[in-house]
């Protein structure tokens, strides 16, 4: 009996699936310019034809009953950004409710903030300026800063939602010596 | 065996250093007390390349430092073209603005009126001009020196005293219904500085008509003159400047801490000589750019390309104190395409197969999000597991028989 435990513990199937690496194209161009580990469960749904309007993601996957969205900003110069206090507030208020914990996070050669409400968990993030001035204009995709939003069932689905926000990155890493 | 291990490693091994940022990767190994000459070529398949016989070591300084000499202290410097056509710093509107200024006068061209009066102090017209534009009023209380009033007609004079007298910033329109000013309807409907302006060339108008007063002179005079012809330092167009930017090497004795000691050279490259500081950031451009210059730490590849994605630094629970720092690093060996994920922490190096061990030697932030460098320091030994370790393994084992050996008994 115990015997059969063990091998069922060995063998059975995980409710939580190996993620695989999935490949994200940006606004511009057809070449992917992100990668992240994305859940088996997860279904992606179809892109907009026309990404030129940043309003549209770049990626929307269904999970369970929420949906993830990921979208990037173009910037042409450095003065442009918006920082990612000012997307924290915007999130903060289309969900006053509960509480709002805010962390500061830091991947990849992004920094910013990780939003968590009940009902919602965001990603807020900007390229280090040393990065972006390193890029050419001609990079524009690549020079942008990003965002990560869930909205669903925050309890159930915040590890994976975590290990996809942080695993989200570049396909091609900058090498140090552009800098 | 011992010390053929330390031979070999000393000759063959490998030690240095990497800098990555979060999100960056490098294969580029740092040896920071081995210098070497950098030389690039712009267009290496148009230009012919440079035979090492053309660059010759002039001089060498062991102790030196870098002397920039720009017009004024540097605020920001301009590399055109990452540097190929040479670098130049950004001067401030201030000094621009008095270099043009000095030029004029200089000159003996024409200058309007107010001007004229404080051309005996020229290089103070500017900074009085700032001092009056970061005070903000409309007329100014700071007096000039020497002003000589008697230059000035008598009736101009008038005019000036008694705007300077009336003029009431913050009860302008108060103070002029109660003096039952004529023309009050006429200045209600405009902005405040029109109306401030449209009242001063209202009293300009009749200045001949005014009473005289006993020759006084009010500091506030110069800067309603100076309004009056429309000089303030906020519509004085302000020019760009960019002064080039050259250096110097300027051999010190030795100072006492070792990381002053920076070593210089001079180089002589086809008939241009060029003196480089260790270590300095900027490459020294020559030829036009076509050839770029810079004394530096040598720099080898390994053959594994290391890409951070993530440096942590966690601190003891309740204080700012550091308990550990982690990074993930994934290795892409260059020659296989194999991708390994590795994770480091202090004291807690990774170990290829082949003999390369990672380091986790160092972190810091380098904006105010979080986002981090680190500094890797990376060895190789190719006869630890040949000569070292079995070497060290001997010692310790004839050590030991030592405590078992007979003693000898031969009487």
């Amino acid at each position: 009996m115990i015997l059969w435990n063990v091998l069922g513990l060995f063998f059975s199937c995980s409710s939580q699936e190996q993620p695989h690496v999935e490949l994200m194209k940006g606004r511009y161009g057809n070449q992917p310019i992100y990668q992240a580990e994305v859940p088996n469960h997860w279904i992606k749904l179809e892109q907009a034809s026309d990404l030129s309007d940043t309003r549209m993601p770049i990626a929307t996957y269904k999970i369970g009953d929420g949906l993830l969205t990921v979208h990037n900003f173009p910037y042409a110069s450095f003065e442009e950004r918006i920082p990612p206090e000012a997307q924290i507030q915007r999130w903060k208020k289309q969900f006053p409710k509960g509480i709002h914990d805010i962390s500061s996070v830091a991947h990849g050669g992004f920094g910013g903030f990780r939003l968590e409400t009940e009902e919602m968990i965001g990603y807020a993030m900007q390229l280090s300026p040393l990065i972006f001035k390193a890029l050419h204009p001609s990079e524009i995709d690549k020079r942008a800063d990003y965002t990560i939003k869930f909205v669903g069932p925050v309890v159930d689905y915040r590890h994976e939602v975590d290990l996809f926000a942080i695993s989200f990155e570049w396909t091609t890493p900058l090498l140090y010596e552009r800098l | 065996m011992l010390v053929g291990g330390v031979f070999v490693k000393t000759h063959y091994g490998l030690q240095g250093h990497i800098q990555l940022l979060e999100g960056t990767a490098s294969d580029d190994l740092i040896h920071p007390h081995v210098p070497a000459l950098s030389i690039e070529q712009k267009f290496p398949s148009l230009i012919q390349s440079v035979p090492l016989e053309q660059v010759k070591i002039v001089e060498y300084f062991p102790h030196a430092e870098e002397n920039y000499q720009p017009l004024h202290p540097l605020e920001e410097w301009i590399a055109y073209d990452r540097g190929f056509q040479g670098y130049t710093v950004q001067v401030p509107d201030e000094i621009a603005l008095q270099t043009a200024l000095k030029a004029h006068l200089d000159q003996n061209l024409p200058i309007s009126p107010p001007l004229e009066l404080m051309r005996h102090s020229a290089d103070q017209i500017l900074p009085y001009l700032k001092a009056w534009h970061e005070a903000g009023t409309w007329l100014f209380d700071q007096p000039y020196s020497r002003v000589d009033w008697e230059k000035v007609p008598e009736s101009t004079q008038n005019a000036l005293f008694w705007i300077a007298e009336i003029f009431d910033e913050d009860h302008f329109i108060k103070r002029l219904e109660d003096k039952k000013w004529p023309l009050l309807e006429s200045l209600k409907t405009l902005p405040r500085e029109e109306q401030y302006a449209l009242w001063m060339a209202q009293i300009y108008t009749i200045k001949d008509q005014l009473p005289s007063f006993e020759k006084k002179t009010s500091p506030r005079m110069l800067s309603a003159y100076l309004r009056l012809y429309g000089i303030h330092y906020s519509i004085i167009p302000k020019p760009l400047k960019e002064m080039p930017l050259t250096h110097t090497i300027i051999p010190k004795s030795a100072p006492f801490k070792k990381e002053e000691r920076t070593p210089a050279i001079t180089i002589d490259f086809k008939g241009e000589k060029i003196s480089l500081l260790f270590n300095s950031p900027l490459k020294w451009p020559s030829k036009g750019g076509n050839f770029l210059f810079r004394f530096q730490p040598h720099r080898e590849k390994i053959p594994y390309l290391i890409r951070l994605h993530q440096a942590v630094n966690i601190k003891q629970p309740g204080s700012d104190q550091t308990a550990s720092y982690e990074c993930t690093l994934t290795l892409i060996d260059k020659r296989t395409g194999n991708k390994t994920p590795c994770f480091l922490s202090m004291n807690k190096p990774y170990e290829t197969m082949d003999g390369y061990r990672f380091y986790l030697a160092g972190m810091g932030k380098v904006d105010t999000y979080g986002v981090k460098s680190v500094q890797l320091v990376i060895n190789r030994d190719p006869a630890k597991m040949l000569l070292t370790y079995p070497g060290g393994f001997l010692v310790t084992l004839g050590t030991l028989l030592l405590f078992f050996k007979k003693k000898d008994t031969k009487g």
